[in-house]
């Protein structure tokens, strides 16, 4: 997918090497169906999805917290370069967007 | 006695005699002319739905003119300060163009979307009038398929043309969408690029959704409104008892002249109030959403009203629940919400078919029930009405956080339970109240109504004097027909099937607790035993001249 906004900060990465300076990206397309996943609350560290309120924690790999959803959002390890920017080291891992039936195939 | 063919002799007569000769429109409109039709506040339901519709078709036939159906990119170049410059889609500019440059665009949208919901709304009060006085029996079972799929057509007219002029809010509810089929099993993937050409959002899905909205639907619910209406000529309408209808006969005003004139001054109400509320009250502001675009969306968005109870199914889904079988996915968090959603709605339209199966009824049934002389049919649509309020409520589960300032997790989880319970409690408190209302509706007929007044008779008894019912109401309290559970009988071979302990468990449920109506034996024993209170007429003169008011 294409459209995908990086950078939430985050207080305590598990995914060592995937963030940067507490600096992580996650997919904001809701795994629900699809939503953008538009409001970050700061002291919780949550995502809330407006659509369905699906409910991500961003501290913990985005695990659903609450709310429709079933599957954590995609994180998108990124790195910083030499001159400072940051960069994705590679693509999303897993899919993003909602769940379907061949996503694993 | 000689008859004879009498020329026309005015203008108007002559005319009618030239398209009789050649069209032979004489028998038809003898025909139409006399059908009768009924008269209560319920059955202009329906005519509310028909009407609006018809503004409907006027106000988007309108709106083609101007509108453009292309996701083309384009810079705003209207007269809206705030857009100007900015990039959206030809669909976007020209709803603008239509809301802000186009004279009299904005009132016709504005019309055709507060038409849109009034229709649907009307359509559906409609239904739950046929439902609640069990219109939809033998022979008018196949109407009610007819007039749920125009409940459908209507939900998918409303939804296709929602999205039509790509603002924020129509492309979240297409992203919505695009999930939802997605997510089911097998074909969802496959659908969803056929639909939108490609990933989300893609180029094509306005155009696709247009054709849909102003030729495929459209033309389908004029087909249905056709068939309906046909039916309902060919049915004829049902009516209300009272002295003197039956199950045979109808008993109301012909048509012409005094229908056409109701129902044709009846369009110009329905049509003065949506054109009223669409100048007055503000729906869809597309201009305050801006373009869609994926990213941004706007906290307490809600779909057109009869597309909530959808949205809330999606919302109070159970968390966390996609299973994978042999590596394929299967998001129960979508597809439950959607399988409840079909199943209630498929419940809906074969209803009729369930109750007649349970009932074993074969008769054709032209006067309607009181919704408490049919209180387990009654009990079942407060249920349904009670899912659906609730599902409908779970759209809005944020705004009532919000709102009452609550704990969204508790508003869901409470609504949640609200669901499970929600058409439990419905069901079981309408039945114990249409049994209540049916228990003093016997006792009225058979003592009368209380009228406050003690009398002492000479012997120095006192008595409180009963009002005898006139006939009109009398009817209306015993004219009902009543069923008695069913019991599991052996087919030919002398087995009691499965089907038959089915039918005469689920009959039990219907008819175990059931109040018979007062029959004409009980009436009258029971006016021979207490002849002084109820012969009121000795002590009420005034109830004497309206009893022979009514024998005239
Ligand atoms: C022959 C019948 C119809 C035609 C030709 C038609 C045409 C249109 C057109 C051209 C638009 C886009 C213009 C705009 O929104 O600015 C539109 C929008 C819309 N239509 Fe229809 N329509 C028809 C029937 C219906 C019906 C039966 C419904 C609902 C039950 C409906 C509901 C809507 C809605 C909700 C919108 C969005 C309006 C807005 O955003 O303000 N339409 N229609
Ligand atoms: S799309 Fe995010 S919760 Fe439904």
């Amino acid at each position: 997918m294409v459209r995908v906004n990086p950078g939430v900060l985050n207080e305590a990465p598990e995914k060592a090497g995937w963030s940067y300076d507490g600096i992580v990206a996650y997919s904001k397309i809701c795994t629900h169906v699809g939503c953008p996943v538009a409001l970050y609350e700061q002291h919780t560290h949550h995502l809330l999805c407006p659509c369905h309120q699906s409910t991500f924690d961003l501290a913990d790999h985005c695990k659903v917290v609450f709310g429709p959803a079933a599957r954590p959002l995609p994180q998108l390890p990124i790195a910083v370069d030499a001159e400072g920017y940051l960069i994705a080291q590679s693509d999303f891992l897993e899919p993003v967007g909602p769940t379907f039936w061949d996503m694993r195939k | 006695m000689t008859s004879q063919v009498q020329e026309p002799k005015t203008a108007v007569g002559k005319t009618a005699n030239y398209f009789d000769e050649r069209l032979g429109l004489g028998g038809f409109t003898k025909f139409f002319a006399r059908k009768v039709f009924p008269d209560h506040w319920s059955f202009m339901l329906g005519e509310v739905a028909m009407w609006s519709f018809v503004v409907v078709i006027i106000t988007g036939t309108w709106l083609t003119f101007f509108y453009q159906p292309s996701m083309a990119h384009t810079y705003y170049d209207g007269s809206y300060a705030p857009l100007k410059g900015a990039e959206m889609t030809v669909a976007y500019a020209s709803s603008l163009d239509i809301s802000f440059d186009i004279r009299g665009g904005l009132i016709m949208r504005q019309m055709h979307h507060w038409g849109a919901l009034i229709f649907v709304a009307a359509v559906g009060l409609h239904m739950l009038r046929v439902f609640f006085t069990g219109a939809f029996r033998k022979p008018r079972e196949l109407n009610w398929v007819v007039g749920f799929l125009l409940f459908i057509m209507a939900m998918a007219a409303g939804f296709t043309g929602y999205s039509l002029p790509d603002d924020l809010l129509s492309g979240n509810g297409l992203r919505i969408i695009d999930g939802m089929i997605k997510g089911i099993p097998l074909i969802g993937p496959a659908i969803s690029s056929g639909l939108f050409g490609g990933e989300f959002p893609g180029t094509e899905v306005i155009a696709r959704l247009y054709a849909l909205h102003i030729m495929i639907v459209p033309a389908i619910m004029i087909v249905l409104i056709g068939i309906h209406l046909m039916m309902l000529v060919i049915h004829k309408h049902t009516h209300y008892s009272g002295p003197g209808r039956t199950d045979q006969n109808v008993v109301g005003y012909p048509l012409m002249p005094v229908y056409v004139a109701k129902a044709g001054g009846f369009f110009f109400l329905v049509f003065g109030v949506i054109a009223g509320i669409a100048a007055l009250f503000t729906i869809n502001p597309i201009w305050n959403y801006g373009p869609y675009d994926p990213s941004p969306v706007s906290a307490g968005t809600q779909p057109d009203w009869y597309i909530g109870w959808l949205d809330g199914a999606l919302r109070l889904a159970p968390s966390n629940w996609d299973v994978s079988v042999f590596g394929y996915m299967l998001p129960f968090g979508v597809l439950i919400p959607l399988v409840v959603s079909l199943v209630f709605l498929a419940l809906v339209a074969v209803y009729p078919f369930i109750e007649k199966w349970v009932t074993k009824d074969d008769r054709e049934h032209h006067v309607l029930d009181r919704p408490r002389n049919a209180p387990t049919r009654t009990a079942i649509g407060a249920a349904g009405v009670m899912f659906y309020a609730v599902l409908w409520a779970g759209a809005s589960t944020d705004l009532i956080a919000i709102y009452f300032q609550m704990s969204l997790n508790h508003v869901l989880v409470a609504m949640q339970i609200l669901l499970l319970i929600g058409p439990v409690i419905a069901y079981w408190v309408t039945k114990r109240a249409c049994l209540a209302l049916q228990r003093k509706d016997r006792e009225i007929v058979l003592h009368g109504r209380e009228t406050g007044r003690v009398v002492r008779l000479p012997h120095g008894e006192y008595i409180e004097v009963h009002e005898p019912l006139d006939k009109y109401e009398l009817w209306k309290l015993v004219d009902f027909k009543d069923y008695e559970p069913i019991m599991p009988r052996p087919n030919e071979k002398g087995k009691i099937t499965v089907a038959a302990r089915l039918r005469s468990a689920l009959s039990k449920i219907y008819f175990e607790d059931r109040i018979a109506p007062v029959s004409k034996a009980e009436y009258e024993l029971a006016h021979s035993e207490h002849p002084q209170e109820i012969a009121a007429e000795e002590t009420m003169p005034r109830r004497k001249t309206k009893a022979k008011e009514i024998s005239k």
